[in-house]
């Protein structure tokens, strides 16, 4: 007694319905992949009514290895729950305002166009950024102030929170007071001077500066919300994050890398420094437990980051290297070292070295 | 295990046209009367040909082998011994093999299970009882386990590899469908949204810190992993009840449907791509289990090895 299956027969229908497999699964990617493509082209980035300001000279430094001033789009961190891009026809694109406001509104991309745009360099910081963490960026971004926009639909007293929704239901709740304070709130519609990738909120996102983007930066947003915080809960507060999370004042270390292998002599120490929407006045670079002060590049706003650098006589030996920033509120970054839940994480960021 | 009394066939005709007895059916019992007659050997060849039911008692199958080796009919004697053993049923499930309804495949299983290990069996004393119904579940069968295990390894390759590919049909119409619908209604997607969404915070961080920006690469991928593990499992329980491979997919794609349309906005029209991939799952897996189902050597064997000019080997 031998044969229990016919090799050649279940060869056969194993091979076909592998063929099938493969041919529906990637056909239909690909068809996905092209029919649901945005094209960022269709918007035309008006020049902003605010002239773009210039970088100021001395804002960004020219140290290998230093982050850039400014993060460019295809580098920029990403950090949300989407398994697949939302796609977002602009022409198809509305924002709903409503909850407690005097006037229920819907604006159309095309008036949002039309209202005055302004460009603002902010420094977007995600609350999942470690000590030393790779989740922070910054961009030049165009859009309209969110301030103006609500002061139209007249916000209701007491309602403390907007819940934002984006277009697959996710809701981010951020504090009405700093929405509404004068800084630079935005519904941004470009990046760098082309409109929001996709992956960014095509074709339309929120940007707050000073809060990490948990609680501020929707991306394809398409619903307001104005609420309180009592009455709902976002997305991240049910999972235990804090209702509100301004960024906290943190530095990193760019160069030298982790465990690199140095010369002695001068060596450059540099990296980043936020403090958004509080500023960075001071860095100091700690070498072996005695602190230096780093020196800073020129300011570009308070909602970015800075760049220092100090140089380092380097000895021989291995060396531990910390950083510490200050900002203009005096307050100077704890080191105490904490988790990212629930509002961020602190502690000074720290590399050692080994100088042969 | 269910047993099904519809599969059981009376005699055949064609080949012990002189053999058939009266009834379509032996009786369980009083099987004495059969026993001198022709139509006792009519019925046992017949019984025969039900060997792949495990229909018959493993006593049955020692005089079977001796069939089968051309030793004749006639070791009555043989035959008396082991008859007497008692009936059990000689794992029944197995008769199913992947045959999935298939009456033809069904008809030729002897080949699955005719021919035991003669060396190994040793033969119980008789007992009372002559036969008994197979779903009475009398007994345990005695089987021979070399064989049993060269046996449940190839069956195992074949469930493993059925279960992978109905299951990549089902993923890969799903995809498919979903490009007429929206992608977010691929059931891989929405699923994978709800655990995102589920996922304690422990693990969300440690998959921020660990993976970066691939951390929905990486869970897709698991994903996709944990798919493909549980489809070849279910496979491999499917080659003994056809059911299980059946509602095993039907599961997934229910359960797709389900997320999808409870997805935070979703849309009504999104349980469809979960649906179809379900349906092209069933139908992958309908054809694979036919083909897998077991060949009749005697009736099969001489126009496959003919027309394959080979012999085919045991899975």
């Amino acid at each position: 007694m031998t044969s229990t299956v016919d090799r050649r027969k279940f060869l056969a229908a194993a091979a076909g319905t592998a063929v099938t497999a493969a041919a529906a699964g990637i056909g239909g990617e690909l068809l996905i992949s092209k029919r649901f493509r945005v094209n960022t082209s269709e918007v035309r980035l008006a020049p902003p009514a605010a002239t773009p300001r210039p970088l100021a000279s001395g804002t960004t430094l020219n140290i290998p290895g230093l982050s850039p001033f400014y993060t460019p789009d295809a580098q920029f961190y990403r950090v949300d729950t989407s398994l697949v891009l939302p796609v977002i026809s602009p022409s198809a694109w509305q924002l709903r305002i409503h909850g407690m406001v005097d006037n229920p509104m819907t604006i159309t991309f095309d008036e949002l166009m039309k209202m005055p745009m302004i460009e603002h360099d902010v420094t977007l910081t995600c609350v999942s950024q470690s000590v030393g963490g790779p989740y922070i960026g910054n961009a030049r971004w165009e859009g309209t102030l969110l301030a103006n926009v609500l002061r139209r639909a007249g916000i209701q007293p007491g309602a403390d929170q907007i819940v934002m929704r984006d277009v697959n239901g996710m809701t981010i709740g951020v504090a009405t007071e700093p929405v509404m304070d004068g800084r630079a709130s935005m519904l941004a519609v470009g990046m760098n001077g082309v409109p929001l990738p996709q992956g960014h909120g095509f074709p339309v996102r929120v940007v707050v500066p000073g809060l990490y983007g948990y609680v501020s930066a929707c991306k394809w947003v398409v619903d307001m919300q104005l609420t309180t915080f009592g009455a709902f809960d976002a997305y991240w507060v049910q999972r235990g994050w804090s209702r509100q999370a301004p960024i906290k004042t943190e530095s990193r270390i760019d160069v030298p890398r982790v465990g690199a292998s140095l010369s002695p002599g001068k060596v450059a120490v540099a990296g980043v420094a936020w403090a958004q929407h509080r500023g960075i006045e001071a860095v100091e670079v700690g070498v072996d437990g005695t602190w230096y002060p780093a020196k800073l590049a020129a300011q570009d706003t308070i909602d970015t980051w800075r760049q220092w650098y100090y140089f380092w006589d380097a000895t021989p030996g291995t060396h531990t290297i910390k950083v510490r920033a200050t900002d203009r509120t005096g307050h100077t970054q704890t080191p105490v070292v904490h988790q990212t839940e629930p509002n961020g994480a602190t502690g000074y960021h720290t590399i050692q070295v080994a100088v042969t | 295990m269910s047993y099904d009394p519809s599969y059981r066939q009376p005699p055949r005709q064609d080949r012990w046209p002189n053999a058939t007895p009266q009834e379509p059916w032996p009786a369980y019992s009083g099987a004495e009367t059969y026993r001198e007659t022709a139509g006792y050997r009519g019925w046992r060849e017949a019984a025969d040909s039900y060997q792949g039911g495990g229909y018959q008692d493993s006593g049955y199958q020692n005089s079977g082998a001796g069939y089968w080796n051309g030793n004749g009919y006639d070791r009555d004697n043989g035959y008396d011994r082991s008859y007497g053993n008692g009936g059990v049923v000689a794992d029944y499930g197995d008769a199913w093999d992947g045959a999935y309804g298939d009456q033809e495949g069904y008809a030729g299983a002897p080949g699955d299970h005719a021919g035991p290990d003669l060396g190994e069996y040793l033969e119980p004393a008789p007992t009372g009882a002559l036969l008994i119904a197979p779903d009475t579940r009398h007994g345990l069968p005695i089987r021979s386990q070399g064989r049993d295990r060269n046996q449940s390894r190839g069956g195992l390759l074949v469930g493993a590899v059925t279960g992978f590919l109905a299951a990549a049909v089902a993923i890969g119409t799903a995809t498919l469908a979903a490009a007429f619908v929206r992608p977010q209604a691929s059931p891989v997607i929405a699923v994978g949204g709800a655990f995102i969404d589920r996922t304690p915070s422990a693990v969300k961080n440690f998959a921020v810190e660990h993976f970066g920006e691939n951390d929905k690469t990486m869970l897709l991928l698991g994903m996709y992993a944990g798919i493909a593990v549980l489809a070849m499992v279910i496979g491999c329980l499917a080659r003994r009840n056809a059911a299980i491979g059946v509602g095993g997919i039907a599961a997934f794609g229910l359960f797709g449907a389900f997320v999808a349309i409870t997805r935070p906005e979703s849309h009504p029209t999104d349980v469809v791509p979960s649906v179809i991939g379900g349906l092209a799952g069933i139908v992958a897996y309908a054809w694979l289990a036919w083909a897998a189902s077991p060949v009749a050597p005697t009736t099969l064997a001489p126009v496959r090895h003919a027309r394959a000019g080979g012999h085919r080997r045991a899975w």
